[in-house]
């Protein structure tokens, strides 16, 4: 029972709802041997070149970002939406917002990924060609960026993704996020910015929240697919969803979903309105989806029976999502910590 | 009470009227709360709530959303959602007559003859008549269809037999909205009426049933036997009484829901302030913190959710939209949200220290929200069924 969208945003909905179910991703799924992380190249033109990406990029309507996050989570589309267009390109907004490369990432040319590195080894002169070396634990996207930008102490590197020293190790549970780690090895890179960037928290922030709305659209498809199945198949000569036991797994993921619905679109309204509670909204929005994406897929799986045990149904791409999302680096008991440190100090305030 | 990080602000533009709303009834509040003393009983307790309705509908500060013929405010749902928020936040005492106001009444509004809106509304909203709720039976609880109270019509009016049980305010009421019997003949759901039962006759025994807190008030049960209501005393149509009590319930599910979030976030604030203060002391055990800290992020979350649901209600009632079953996620979410609160609240006792009468009162009686006005397993069949549209295994 979330507040309603207004007119406007719900139109925007549906069209791109249409936008990305008919999308090839459904038929870009994953073989269990072959070691590739598909990439719906088409969604990504359609998407640039209807100029969706610029819309909901940094700088442009949160609800409506989160929006298309939701479809893009419901079909677990794989497009680099969270990563490159609102992730990095919030960070190049912020720290070089003249530079030709920030309107490439913003408008879908070029796709970038953020890589927090906090320890890092800057060699080279003191201009703006270095050489860098260090480790990066989770980089999204990994193997379809076009660049990286490589941010630590030391400053703002960006990385073109054919330069010689990197090492990429994908991540392969999650069949549906181009994910891994990225070793750098005197890697060249060209010096953005110096010292820590304040954009590069904010960006990240960003990430999670469109990740958080890519949950709840998962969580979802899930629902969907699950009531499907209960309709149509038949067991003891009655459809499943007859049965008590089955139809409450789904009324107990209903809430959760419900729940995170307006956990995510009220986060999006925060960073519409500017508000100054926005990190507390996405922490709360994160930890709802979660919630709701975890319920959602294990109740799919198990409620479609052996089918929810193969690879050639999707459940388990959900599944694994639902399992392997941390919202970027920070785990969901990190981000429980943080909130209720936030409410002991409140709390613990004479 | 505390504010800041616990007023998690919904970015919703309530409109400038709201706020005009907000700030005027700030204004009244100020300095008129009645303060409950520790140690009254319950009598007197209830009637210091009784009084202080009484203050509000004076004051033209009942019935927000009720229409000013029947003594409201004219208002609507948006204000009303800011009215409880500014009511909890100001101390005030919980509103006295609520299955009237907020279940009974709208549903009468509805439903209801013009002669039985003038003669009852306004007394109701004064808390002039107190009001109960007579619907479960000893052997009509969940399968509430099964109700065997009659009421058999004899010239102008019906003779009522039968007993109810698990009745909210039974022995301060003065009228019953009384589900019963009316056509034995009738399919089970089409022999149901809604009558209004006049308590103060002699066939009519309210006696208290001592709830699982070991508290007297609130639960009665009723024995009827032969009691009186005239025929025009019929809410909604004869044989109508089925559809009237599930129009109450979706307001029981949804409306009543719109003034907890503001008690539950000031409940965990002070839950919030016992775990700081433990924490603090060093009293509590690595494990022990880390798991009610947990515990404290997740209520907190689950309290902003939830006002943001209520809102939403709001928003979607001013715009002409029906809760529906709907109502019934706002329910399942809430009754176990109150039901997490009380168990943190029972936890963060903590060893070795005792748990306060108010915390084990809520953990108690927080037993109740999952049981009242439809079960949670009731609630889950209505999910899966009326909103999921997952095919009936029973009526729902």
């Amino acid at each position: 029972m979330q507040a309603p969208l207004t007119r406007d945003q719900s139109e925007f909905g549906s069209i791109v709802a249409r936008i990305v179910s008919d999308a090839r991703s459904g038929a870009v799924r994953p073989a269990p041997d072959v070691d590739d992380v598909p990439f719906d190249a088409d969604l990504w033109s359609t998407l640039r070149d209807g100029g969706y990406l610029a819309g909901v990029a940094a700088g442009g309507d949160p609800v409506l970002r989160g929006l298309l996050s939701e479809e893009i989570g419901y079909r677990l589309a794989p497009v680099p939406v969270a990563g490159s267009v609102v992730g990095a390109g919030a960070l190049l907004a912020e720290v070089a917002p003249d530079d030709q490369l920030t309107e490439a990432v913003l408008s879908g040319e070029v796709v970038a990924a953020i890589a927090v590195c906090d320890e890092i080894v800057v060699a080279g002169s003191g201009g703006g060609e270095v050489l860098l070396s260090g480790v990066v634990p989770r980089v999204d996207p990994l193997r379809h960026a076009d660049r990286f930008l490589v941010t630590g102490p030391q400053g703002l590197f960006v990385v073109p993704a054919s330069a010689d020293g990197l090492e990429r190790r994908p991540h392969r549970f999650d069949l549906t996020v181009d994910a891994g780690g990225l070793g750098l090895h005197d890697v060249p890179a060209h010096r953005l910015a110096s010292g820590t960037s304040e954009g590069a928290g904010r960006a990240i922030a960003l990430i999670r929240l469109a990740r958080a709305c890519e949950a709840v659209g998962a969580a979802r498809r899930c629902l969907d697919l699950t009531v499907e199945h209960l309709t149509v198949r038949h067991q003891f000569g009655r459809p499943l969803g007859t049965f008590q036991a089955l139809q409450h797994r789904c009324a107990i993921a209903t809430v959760e979903f419900e729940a995170a619905l307006s956990a995510v679109r009220r986060a999006c309204r925060a960073e519409a309105g500017g508000d100054e509670r926005l990190a507390v909204h996405i922490d709360a929005a994160v930890v709802s989806a979660e919630r709701a994406l975890r319920c959602a897929a294990s109740t799919a799986v198990q409620l479609h029976g052996g089918m929810g045990f193969t690879w050639e149904h999707e459940a388990h791409l959900y599944l694994r999502r639902s399992r392997a999302w941390t919202a970027g680096a920070e785990t969901v008991a990190r981000t429980v910590e943080r909130i209720a440190d936030a409410v002991l100090a409140e709390a613990g305030r004479p | 009470m505390t504010t800041g990080v616990f007023e998690l602000d919904l970015n919703l533009d309530l409109g400038e009227d709201v706020e005009e709303f907000r700030t005027e009834l700030r204004r009244w509040l100020d300095g008129r709360v009645p303060r409950l003393v520790p140690g009254m009983d319950e009598a007197e307790l209830f009637d210091a709530r009784r009084r202080w309705q009484r203050d509000l509908f004076d004051a033209g500060w009942a019935g927000i959303a009720w229409p000013r013929e029947y003594g409201g405010r004219g208002a609507g749902p948006l204000q009303q959602f800011v009215y409880y928020e500014e009511l909890t936040k100001a101390g005030a005492p919980e509103p006295v007559n609520q299955p009237g106001i907020i279940l009974f009444g709208p549903t009468l509004m509805v439903l209801g003859s013009e002669m039985l809106k003038k003669q009852y509304l306004p007394r109701m909203l004064s808390a002039e008549d107190i009001w109960c709720q007579g619907f479960s039976e000893p052997e009509a609880g969940s399968d509430l269809a099964g109700v065997r109270t009659t009421a058999v019509l004899q010239d102008d009016h019906y003779v009522v037999r039968g007993q109810k049980v698990w009745t909210s305010w039974a022995t301060y009421s003065d009228r019953c909205a009384l589900l019963c019997r009316t056509d034995p003949s009738a399919e089970r759901h089409r022999g149901l009426s809604m009558l209004i039962l006049d308590l103060h006759q002699p066939s009519v025994e309210a006696r208290p049933i001592t709830q699982i807190t070991g508290d007297h008030r609130e639960f009665g049960e009723l024995f009827i036997d032969g009691a009186q209501v005239p025929v025009d005393h019929v809410a909604g149509e004869p044989g109508g009484g089925w559809a009237f009590a599930m129009a109450m319930l979706e307001h029981e599910r949804s409306d009543l829901g719109l003034h907890n979030h503001a008690r539950l976030q000031a409940r965990v604030s002070q839950i919030g302030e016992v775990i700081a203060a433990a924490i603090a002391d060093g009293r509590l055990a690595r494990a022990d913190a880390a798991d009610l800290k947990r515990r404290l992020a997740d209520v907190w979350i689950r309290c902003g959710l939830l006002r943001d649901f209520n809102a939403g209600t709001a928003l979607r009632l001013a715009n002409g939209e029906e809760p529906g079953a709907r109502s019934s996620i706002i329910r399942l979410y809430w009754s176990e949200l109150v039901q997490a609160v009380g168990e943190l609240a029972l936890a963060c006792a903590g060893p070795g220290s005792a748990i306060t009468d108010e915390f084990a009162f809520d953990f108690l009686h927080s037993r109740h929200t999952t049981i009242a006005s439809g079960s949670q397993q009731i609630q889950r069949d209505i999910v899966a069924q009326r909103v999921l549209g997952l095919p009936r295994h029973r009526t729902a």
